[in-house]
């Protein structure tokens, strides 16, 4: 069945050196709110939606609704940032747990009419970038990245292969999760979290001197695994330099000071 | 991106309730076959949409798999095997990377294996259920290349290929294995998708409701299956003997930012996705193609879809024939693209274009492009555009070309 076409010389391939990929820090938010504060969260986004869509914005999840919150903080750091052609990647952590609980019970009690025609729009791994690309009116790419404990760090790779791939003019990135796992048969008192970063385009030899930078190369040895609310507090302190390893070890990621730029 | 490296396919593992691997899929979608018949695996007495192209059995992985894996998990393992033992890659020929789109799948997982009131410990990790990248890089652990499951919806499928391209190009792994894989035909899928009226509901005739273009459809079909690939520069397989199956050439995303589920009715970031796949790949008026649509048989979608076709026509002076092949295997979801990519190859092997079954009488909304209907059309083929859209806005198309003779 193997295409490999038999006793032909097999030649060393080169390998090819990994190109590196270098972005602004445009701004950052970091959000958090207990499970009971979710409700007027979203209503609070849904509210104020002038677009199409307002309804199905009742029925966000959780997870979404503090990521929104999330990047409405950041935005206040660069409040005249467009970002028509950004793209956003997204790593929610299992999302719509609570959601597909009560809808299987209601299959299971009423059958299929019973259940909520947004469990799939809503609570899929692709739902929290798709809902953000809309408030932003980003028009680059918005993807849903990992979705499962331990798949943080891809979406660094994928931020990496996103640029490469349609050199967008900057990146969302966003990480939520709860703060202490649980399950939808208990209860659901916790606290959920999110981390927003947007990175914009280095373009010019000039752009963004004077501020931080995170890049994306060749591994290095010597760094240790990458964790997202470890980076919310980096980033925010800006103190020091640091790297650390994303993408199975096989690239590093670079938080480069300003005084490091060139 | 930098340097003008070729991406080969060298690699393809397939599987649809149509039949195993590109040759058999191929040959039913170019005779006019459908999978598609009425859902006997659950009770669909409270469905609106009682019917589906489903799956049945999935063809056992040589790998060990976990007993416990849930149908999706199974088949993502069964065509990832196929195709790497397609293109001859074994662990030692270098770093594997990974990208997989998916759908919700940890929903999928649940239902399968929980059922409504779920106890253990499905969140916590070291669970059974790992994400499928970690689940796939347990073969061949040690690897060091990155792996990636993302989900845009529907479009799934294409943007995990151009972002393996985007991988092999910037030089962090010697092969990707990309693509999408499901089993999507379970009860609270069906509902979901029912509930929103996206589903065909004319159950008494099961072959004929789906209807791509056509002036009477009324929805799409849920299916199963999936496509995974092998990718590799073109320097990379030449060095190793590998022939290629076909030409990652050019791919195209955006994003509508209009709506979580509605397509937008301006078409100017549907057309935009696939102008740059098209302008990426090279593609030129005068050679002959094929544009594999998405148009699942919904009548917002198709007639969105059919105009940005006639824009691009008119912006480019790029046209070919048209057709979608979703009333043969069925609306695949997040592996839909996947599948169709599959399809597109085996149409550039075979030199035809497989007809839009049940598309009698086009709808008024969907003129002016050249669809193929009432039988597969043998013709020169350079290169395939194939389109996928996805909840959430998300647009990608993806340009495949013949590759060289070897």
């Amino acid at each position: 069945m193997a295409r490999q076409a038999r006793g032909t010389t097999i030649r060393k391939p080169v390998v090819p050196e990994i190109q590196a990929r270098e972005w602004v820090i445009a701004c950052h938010g970091y959000a958090e709110a207990e499970h009971e504060a979710i409700a007027p969260l979203r209503r609070q986004f849904a509210d104020s939606w002038t677009g199409p869509g307002k309804g199905s914005m009742r029925h966000m999840e959780d997870q979404t609704a503090v990521a929104l919150e999330a990047v409405r903080l950041a935005r206040l750091m660069a409040p005249d940032l467009a970002f028509d052609d950004w793209a956003v990647l997204a790593c929610p952590l299992l999302p719509g747990r609570t959601t597909f609980r009560d809808n299987l019970q209601r299959y299971a009690e009423d059958g299929a009419w019973a259940i909520s025609p947004q469990v799939i729009p809503q609570c899929s791994l692709h739902s929290l970038p798709g809902q953000v690309s809309i408030i932003l009116g980003a028009h680059g790419p918005n993807l849903g990245i990992g979705g499962w404990p331990g798949t943080e760090d891809q979406v660094w790779s994928a931020a990496w292969a996103i640029d490469l791939a349609v050199e967008p003019q900057g990146l969302w990135l966003i990480w939520t999760g709860l703060e202490t796992d649980f399950l939808p048969s208990g209860t659901s008192s916790t606290r959920l979290r999110a981390l927003a970063v947007a990175l914009s385009r280095h373009t010019t030899d000039h752009d963004g001197d004077g501020k931080w930078r995170l890049a994306i190369g060749a591994p290095n040895h010597d760094d240790l695994p990458w964790c997202p609310w470890k980076t919310g507090s980096l980033l925010k302190d800006q103190r020091s330099p640091w790297s650390a390893s994303v993408g199975s070890s096989s690239l590093s990621l670079r938080f480069v000071a300003p005084e490091q730029n060139k | 991106m930098s340097g003008d490296t070729e991406i080969w396919i060298t690699g393809i593992g397939a599987v649809s309730p149509l039949g195993c691997g590109i040759e058999a899929i191929s040959t039913s979608v170019l005779a006019g076959k459908t999978s598609i018949g009425p859902i006997t695996h659950f009770d669909t007495s409270t469905h609106a949409s009682k019917i589906a192209s489903h799956i049945g059995l999935i063809p056992d992985s040589p790998w060990p798999v976990h007993p416990a894996l849930p149908p999706t998990g199974k088949l993502i393992e069964t065509c990832s095997a196929l195709a790497l033992d397609n293109a001859g890659w074994h662990p030692a020929s270098g770093r594997l990377g990974v990208v997989l789109g998916v759908g919700p799948d940890w929903m999928l997982s649940w239902e399968s294996t929980w059922g409504p009131v779920p106890t253990g410990t499905l969140y916590q990790p070291g669970s059974p259920f790992p994400s499928y990248t970690d689940l796939l890089a347990r073969h061949w652990q040690g690897t060091m290349a990155p792996s990636i499951q993302l989900s845009s919806a529907c479009a799934s499928g294409n943007h995990a290929l151009a972002l393996a391209a985007a991988m092999l190009k910037g030089g962090a792994a010697d092969a990707v294995l990309a693509g999408a894989a499901a089993v999507n035909t379970t009860p609270l899928t069906l509902a979901v998708f029912g509930n929103l009226r996206a589903t065909s509901r004319r159950n008494d005739d099961p072959t004929r409701a789906c209807r791509p273009f056509d002036r009477e459809r009324d929805g799409f079909v849920m299916g199963d299956g999936g496509a995974l690939f092998v990718l590799e520069t073109a320097t990379r397989a030449r060095a190793r003997g590998a022939r290629p199956l076909a030409i990652l050439a050019g791919w195209g995303m955006t994003s509508d930012a209009h709506h979580l589920v509605m397509p937008s009715t301006d078409q100017t970031h549907v057309v935009s996705a696939m102008r740059q796949a098209l302008e990426r790949a090279k593609v030129t008026s005068t050679e002959p193609g094929y544009i594999n649509a998405h148009a699942p048989g919904t009548p917002a979608g198709d007639a969105m879809e059919a105009q940005a076709i006639r824009q691009v026509a008119s912006d480019t002076g790029i046209s070919a024939p048209v057709s979608s092949t979703k009333a043969a295997t069925g609306h695949l979801l997040a592996a839909a693209a996947s599948l169709e990519l599959a399809i597109g190859i085996g149409c550039l092997e075979r030199q035809a274009i497989p007809a839009t079954l049940n598309l009698d009488t086009v709808d008024t909304s969907c003129e002016g492009i050249d669809h193929v209907h009432g039988e597969s059309r043998s013709t020169p083929l350079r290169w395939i555009l194939s389109n996928a859209f996805g909840f959430g806005g998300s647009n990608c198309s993806v340009v495949l070309r013949l590759p060289p003779r070897i």
